[in-house]
């Protein structure tokens, strides 16, 4: 599914995200997911950059993360990015997570983007039966 | 391979484990058969990575037979799977003599009346050739389980029943009786448990013990 972004905090002008794409938005826990954005770069010079796609209940609390992606963008230029994502443990049945993306220039933030769907982490009840004794 | 005998009742007793990292309320039944009768059902929760026995009362189906046994198990009215046992449950009727059940209750008026469950097959009697032909209750006794003590004694209560059949005896032993063999009437109550001795029959007058002394409590 594609996930539309609007900014969080920071300074747009930057850097744009042109889409972003992951899977279904229901995920098992403890399972690991991939979701790509688009970059592209506006300005004149090509730069680097650095990005993290986490996800959290507010900006900054980062609950589970992709770790921080390094990738160049040419000037006018566009790149895909690909996160990992290993989905919250959780111990109840099912959690709500926004979606962040951070996006930093040489450790300077420079815009952080929130989802406007949210991801929902559930546990699938299961069982195992190991010993079966009759008296 | 568990081996009962039919429409007996036994206990089955489930390990289950939650392998996820939440905890799950579940319903699980026991079910025997191809058709996946449903035998029994609990419901537990189990916490994240617990495991818990679970027992299950089963009355076993009154067909002799090879029955799989089965878990069906559901988690907020959504299955979620469905397990076979390795062992299989085999029901049959083993040679001898199988007590199933005995109980006694005493009557308003001081009486006891006695049910016996009990079947019988392929009784190898060797030298006894052309019998067997029935058992019955050849003698019931009360008294105290507790001390061994069994001061009365009544010989061939209860009708017959023929070698092979499944049977329910119903003895009853009237307050005259109780206080009519030399006891004082107000000590019959003294009497806690019943046990009888119950013997396969080789002719009218010829009759050999076979089972014997089934204590139970006196209701």
């Amino acid at each position: 599914m594609k996930l539309n972004l609007q900014k969080a905090s920071g300074e747009d002008g930057h850097i744009l995200v042109k889409s972003m794409e992951m899977e279904d938005p229901t995920f098992e826990s403890a399972t690991v997911h991939v979701a790509t954005a688009t970059f592209q770069n506006p300005k004149t010079s090509s730069f680097d950059y650095t990005a993290e796609l986490y996800l959290g209940k507010t900006v900054g609390t980062k609950t589970v993360t992709s770790g921080v992606k390094t990738f160049t963008v040419a000037a006018g230029g566009t790149k895909a990015v690909a996160f990992s994502v290993n989905m919250p443990t959780l111990t109840i049945p099912s959690d709500v997570y926004h979606v962040y993306l951070e996006i930093k220039h040489l450790g300077t933030l420079l815009i952080t983007f929130v989802a406007t769907d949210d991801v929902t982490v559930i546990v699938t009840p299961a069982i195992n039966v190991t010993t079966i004794t009759w008296v | 391979m568990a081996q009962f005998v039919p429409s007996s009742v036994h206990k089955a007793i489930a390990t289950f484990k939650n392998p996820k990292s939440a905890g799950f309320d579940y319903m699980a039944s026991l079910c025997m058969g191809a058709g996946w009768t449903e035998m029994a059902s609990a419901s537990f929760h189990l916490d994240a990575g617990q495991s818990k026995a679970v027992e299950f009362q089963v009355t076993m189906p009154s067909a002799v037979g090879t029955y799989p046994v089965y878990f069906k198990v559901t988690s907020g009215g959504v299955l979620i799977g469905g397990f076979a046992a390795e062992e299989q449950v085999v029901l049959a009727i083993p040679s001898g003599l199988i007590i199933l059940g005995v109980t006694a209750q005493r009557g308003a008026d001081g009486s006891i009346s006695v049910q016996i469950k009990w079947t019988a097959k392929g009784v190898n009697w060797g030298m006894y050739e052309g019998g067997p032909e029935d058992f019955f209750v050849a003698g019931a006794y009360f008294g105290d389980a507790a001390s061994n003590t069994w001061g009365l004694y009544r010989e061939n209560v209860g009708a017959t029943v023929p070698c092979g059949a499944e049977v329910t005896s119903g003895l009853y032993f009237p307050w005259d009786f109780l206080t009519g063999m030399g006891e004082h009437p107000e000590e019959a109550y003294k009497y806690h448990d019943f046990k009888c001795q119950i013997v396969l029959r080789e002719s009218w007058q010829r009759w050999k013990a076979y089972k014997e002394y089934i204590a139970v409590d006196i209701i």
